[in-house]
């Protein structure tokens, strides 16, 4: 237990940090780059065809896994934001505040290539339905914290205030994730469920596994280096900084 | 539209972002290095 808190210590102070973000970001981005592919490849070219939605359904694979980032990664904003707040741990803000681009990402990937489904599928590019609405919802929430962060000079304050903006709204996030229980929605309910068995067959599910893995590692790999540039940005007058990457031809 | 380019437009705007996420952090980082090597270049100039 010891060794785990003298861990997590250690790479919490920003020279070791750099240092370890330096190490993992190629390998998270290694593992999610092959992953991709064997994920992109599989659901393009290798599961058959819905016999409901025909082909359009292989949009699937990236619309989900995407959703299913925009929420999780709005979490952990919210909780690096709460831990910042309370033990005033440097790290964690700076993990909140460049986990917000990727999310941000994550949710217009899911609302475009679910516009892009939708247009085939119920005939319309958009409508003002809960889930699809709690969704862009999310959207104004990350644009909101990378904004209120980039708006205030004093890095530590902009952390603080846009990790109040996180924590207040992480609860859009049940609402996204139950919008398809509590209201008459269009869009369709739970098909994969992570507890009990899903609605999906073998055939068509181990590729959105592997994508699900996937951004799960482009993730880590991401927030690894927006944090160690954020860390940088703050460290660039600290001896370890000038001594590490001031001497370089 | 048929499906395929239905798909296409999904897996291109997919790709596109995914590529900004990849090179943007990418370039921010070798900005502020940049900026760390000159500042103390300066401040090594006499």
């Amino acid at each position: 237990m010891n060794s785990i808190v003298l861990w997590f210590n250690q790479t919490g102070s920003p020279p070791r940090f750099d240092a370890f973000a330096a190490r993992w970001t190629s390998v998270c981005f290694l593992i999610a780059t092959v992953l991709l592919a064997i994920g992109v490849y599989a659901a393009l070219a290798v599961v058959p065809a819905d016999y409901k939605q025909g082909e359009s359904f292989r949009i699937l694979y990236i619309h989900v896994p995407a959703a299913w980032m925009s929420l999780m990664i709005f979490v952990i904003m919210a909780l690096q934001s709460a831990i910042a707040l309370i033990w005033r741990i440097k790290l964690c803000e700076l993990i909140a505040m460049a986990s917000a681009p990727i999310g941000a990402l994550f949710t217009a990937v899911t609302l475009i290539s679910g516009a892009v489904w939708g247009k085939p599928t119920w005939g319309t590019w958009w409508t003002w339905d809960p889930r699809l609405t709690s969704e862009l919802v999310l959207l104004f929430l990350y644009l909101g914290v990378i904004g209120l962060y980039s708006a205030i000079d004093d890095r530590r304050a902009a952390a603080r205030a846009a990790g109040f903006l996180a924590i207040i709204g992480v609860v859009n996030v049940p609402i996204v994730h139950f919008a398809v229980t509590w209201w008459n929605t269009l869009h369709q309910g739970e098909t994969i469920r992570l507890i009990g068995p899903s609605k999906m067959d073998g055939s068509m599910l181990w590729p959105l596994l592997v994508l699900v893995a996937a951004t799960k590692f482009w993730y880590l790999g991401s927030v690894l280096l927006r944090t160690r540039a954020l860390n940088l940005q703050q460290e660039s007058r600290k001896q370890w900084a000038i001594e590490r990457y001031g001497v370089q031809s | 539209m048929n499906h395929w380019q239905y798909i296409a437009l999904a897996y291109g705007a997919f790709a596109v972002l995914m590529a900004w996420d990849f090179i943007a952090p990418r370039l921010s980082l070798r900005r502020t290095i940049r900026n760390i090597h000159l500042n103390q270049r300066r401040k090594n100039t006499p």
